[in-house]
């Protein structure tokens, strides 16, 4: 049944189909049984995917589909919920990526009228879709072409709207890097899986949006109510003054500390000059506080780098994940350098933690001497070394030399070296490794394995082994032991769900990692809004994130089985940690992963089962992918 | 015997120190090392802020067997905060 866009609350009713090929455009009617069953952002990405990217496409053709998400909260009063979401079958890993942005460009897109956008074809010339509420234009993208994301989006504002919002790409997605990212007005970046080269394939240049309407509440009392309700919780958890104050920096120096921080491509050795990266003095650096459309955490920072070959910096800091891959990962302390090098990421548009995973697989290739200079055009490639980090970081932005063949990502730079170049490629199903080693958080090294866009973080990030939350083991709250193996399937499954119904809102990780948002307070804050029955249960939203789950390890299963198997690297799997406090573990994928499967409700190949499917109304997935 | 402590974050700035060493019979726990930053030090920990984590050579109290399990000569114990995801 279609609801008219006018009688829906917290969704403004509408999704926008673009044709590239044709240059042409439809508004669709939101569809009420939508909304219901996948409530929103990341669930609607994966319900357009799973029904119209058939199995086999390659993710660089014109079948692909790229799909910008939002949710029903976002662009709302409702904290931290207007994050958007990129969807789509990535070239990096030939399976399904989400990957999410931040800043302002997810609220504009319902400030136009638009639960989501779907992005087909390609024009046959460069060009940028301008979205002005119900106007829709192609608009020739020929002078941009080429351009950093900053030139770019100042050329594009002069063309169509000083305050646009828009997603769009840089030089490395515009060369097909297979990791390179989508960025936004701000510079904020949905990074992972190479959503950069999708619309590079598309000649897509930038999504531009700018929106007069504004989403309606259905109960503005009760809504207004549970937004007090966060902003409460907000101001009573200890993270938020960490998330406020450091943004992820703070985390470097600790992390560092409890075996997570994976130095020297998860080789662990002690990295000298580590206390660099202490709170005290990351936040030396520190010049200005922001944040996204609609959240008063405002976590990000501008770091100003005033000495040093890379003086004169002033430029959003770089994170946890980037102090790693351009850091710690490399041996690498300097910070002026990880800050210009995070610069030139969001510049080129690339993802950084892929690229730095890149530039240490060729550094230890180059060390043991299965690559060598005549391969690097006469660039030495040398551990702990801001110079060669940063020319690196340049060649595969541009696709120059060996950042060629760094640009197709570890496995396939790997599969294409040779020479037994693979045991050193950090990945699982395709996707660089982020900044956390299984060794020495197990469930959240499951959750590298088990996520259905390979090794990602954010999929589920594990607050109870890594934060030290309380998880309720038979009614009792107990601290979790990362090193311990039982019982870890459970933990798992719980973040990854929780993580997948938050996104549907679209909430941000953060505050969610940190408790300062539960799916108890999301559904107040969701059925307020929408006055959707089904919503008014937190249990409902669990039983949505399971399904989303499913449903994307389903376009993974059907896609290719070999792609969809859980691995994870040999040196993960039997090198022990050679450092405190983690000394000497490995990761027992295999123990781990049959308790997972079973909790799950999966089979001991870890595919769902039928009854699985069924309960999580799936039944015609089940059908489609041939279970029994 | 002898530990190190460290102070982290915005546990440096709340005790105005960076790190110290605290000075223990053998055999003694972090239960006695509290005692004494508290009487030599005038520096209060507070076990029950849930931002904090108190690691053991790297690993956390709970799983370095927790306040009464003894310490070893010129073990590091570090004092700091915990934030987020990421």
């Amino acid at each position: 049944m279609n609801q008219k866009p006018d009688s829906w609350f917290g969704y403004m009713g509408q999704i926008l189909r673009i044709d590239l090929t044709t240059h042409k455009y439809t508004i669709e009617p939101l569809k009420k049984d939508l909304a219901e069953i996948f409530v929103g952002g990341r669930g609607f990405g994966i319900k357009v995917l799973f029904d119209e990217v058939p199995k086999g496409v390659d993710p660089l053709s014109p079948s692909n589909k790229l799909v910008f998400t939002v949710g029903p909260l976002t662009a709302t009063k409702a904290q931290s919920a207007s994050r958007w979401i990129a969807q789509f079958k990535s070239p990096l890993t030939n399976i399904y990526c989400r990957s999410v942005g931040g800043g302002g460009f997810g609220a504009e897109l319902k400030f136009a009228g638009y639960d989501a956008i779907i992005v087909e074809g390609r024009s046959e010339k460069p060009v940028y879709v301008w979205i002005n509420d119900d106007k829709v234009e192609f608009r020739d993208a020929t002078k941009v072409w080429g351009m950093m994301t900053l030139p770019a989006r100042d050329f594009i504002r002069e063309e169509t709207d000083e305050r646009s919002r828009m997603a769009l790409i840089g030089p490395a997605g515009e060369r097909l890097v297979k990791f390179s990212a989508i960025v936004s007005d701000d510079m904020r970046t949905a990074s992972r899986g190479g959503g950069g080269a999708v619309m590079g394939s598309k000649n897509l240049k930038a999504v531009v949006v700018r929106g007069s309407k504004r989403p309606r509440i259905y109960d503005e009392d009760a809504f207004d109510k549970a937004v007090k309700e966060q902003i409460k919780s907000y101001r009573e958890s200890p993270a938020f003054e960490g998330f406020h104050s450091l943004g992820t920096n703070g985390d470097v120096y600790v992390f560092y500390t409890m075996g997570n921080f994976p130095t020297y491509n998860f080789k662990q050795y002690p990295l000298e000059g580590v206390s660099r990266f202490s709170p005290e003095i990351l936040a030396s650096y520190m010049v200005k506080h922001d944040g996204c459309y609609g959240c008063m955490i405002r976590c990000w920072k501008t770091f100003k780098i005033s000495k040093g070959p890379y003086a004169g910096i002033a430029w959003q800091f770089p994170e946890y994940e980037t102090h790693w891959s351009y850091g710690g990962t490399l041996g690498n302390c300097n910070i002026e350098s990880i800050t210009y090098a995070n610069m030139l990421s969001d510049l080129y548009g690339l993802d950084t933690i892929s690229t730095g995973s890149a530039i240490a697989f060729a550094t230890e290739l180059y060390e043991k001497g299965i690559i060598n200079k005549s391969e690097t055009d006469g660039l030495e490639l040398r551990w702990s070394d801001p110079e060669v980090m940063v020319e690196l970081v340049r060649r595969i932005a541009l696709r120059i030399g060996i950042g060629n063949l760094l640009g197709e990502g570890v496995k396939r730079a790997a599969e294409i070296v040779g020479k037994g170049a693979e045991k050193y490629a950090m990945h699982a199903k395709g996707m660089e490794f982020p900044a956390y080693d299984p060794r020495s958080v197990k469930a959240h090294g499951l959750n590298f394995a088990t996520s259905p866009i390979g090794a990602s973080h954010c999929i589920g990030w594990n607050k109870f082994e890594i934060k030290g939350v309380p998880f309720e083991i038979k009614g009792v709250p107990r601290v979790v032991d990362p090193l311990a193996l039982e019982g870890k399937g459970e933990l798992t499954k719980y973040v990854q769900d929780e993580t997948a119904a938050a996104e549907t809102a679209t909430f941000c990780t953060f505050p969610l990692s940190s408790q300062m948002v539960t799916l108890d307070l999301y559904s107040k804050l969701l059925y307020s809004a929408t006055g959707i029955e089904k919503f008014k249960n937190p249990e409902y939203l669990w039983l949505v994130g399971e399904r989303i789950f499913n449903l994307e390890k389903a376009f993974n299963i059907r896609e290719d089985s070999n792609a969809n198997q859980d691995a994870i690297p040999d040196r993960i799997l039997k090198e022990p940690v050679p450092r405190e406090p983690s000394k000497g573990q490995v990761f027992e994928l295999d123990t781990l992963l049959q308790d997972y499967y079973m909790v799950r409700g999966w089979n001991k190949q870890g595919i769902p089962t039928k009854e699985k499917l069924e309960a999580l109304g799936l039944a015609d997935v089940a059908n489609q992918l041939g279970i029994a | 015997m002898r530990v190190h402590i460290k102070f982290v974050g915005k546990f440096h700035e709340e005790f105005r120190t960076e790190d110290l060493w605290i000075y223990l019979q053998d055999g003694a726990a972090m239960k006695e090392v509290l005692e004494k930053l508290e009487s030599e030090k005038s520096i209060k920990v507070n076990l029950k802020d849930s931002s904090m984590v108190i690691l053991v050579n790297g690993k956390r109290l709970e799983f370095a067997g927790g306040l009464n399990a003894a310490l070893k000569n010129l073990d590091e114990i570090v004092i700091m905060p915990i934030i987020g995801g990421g």
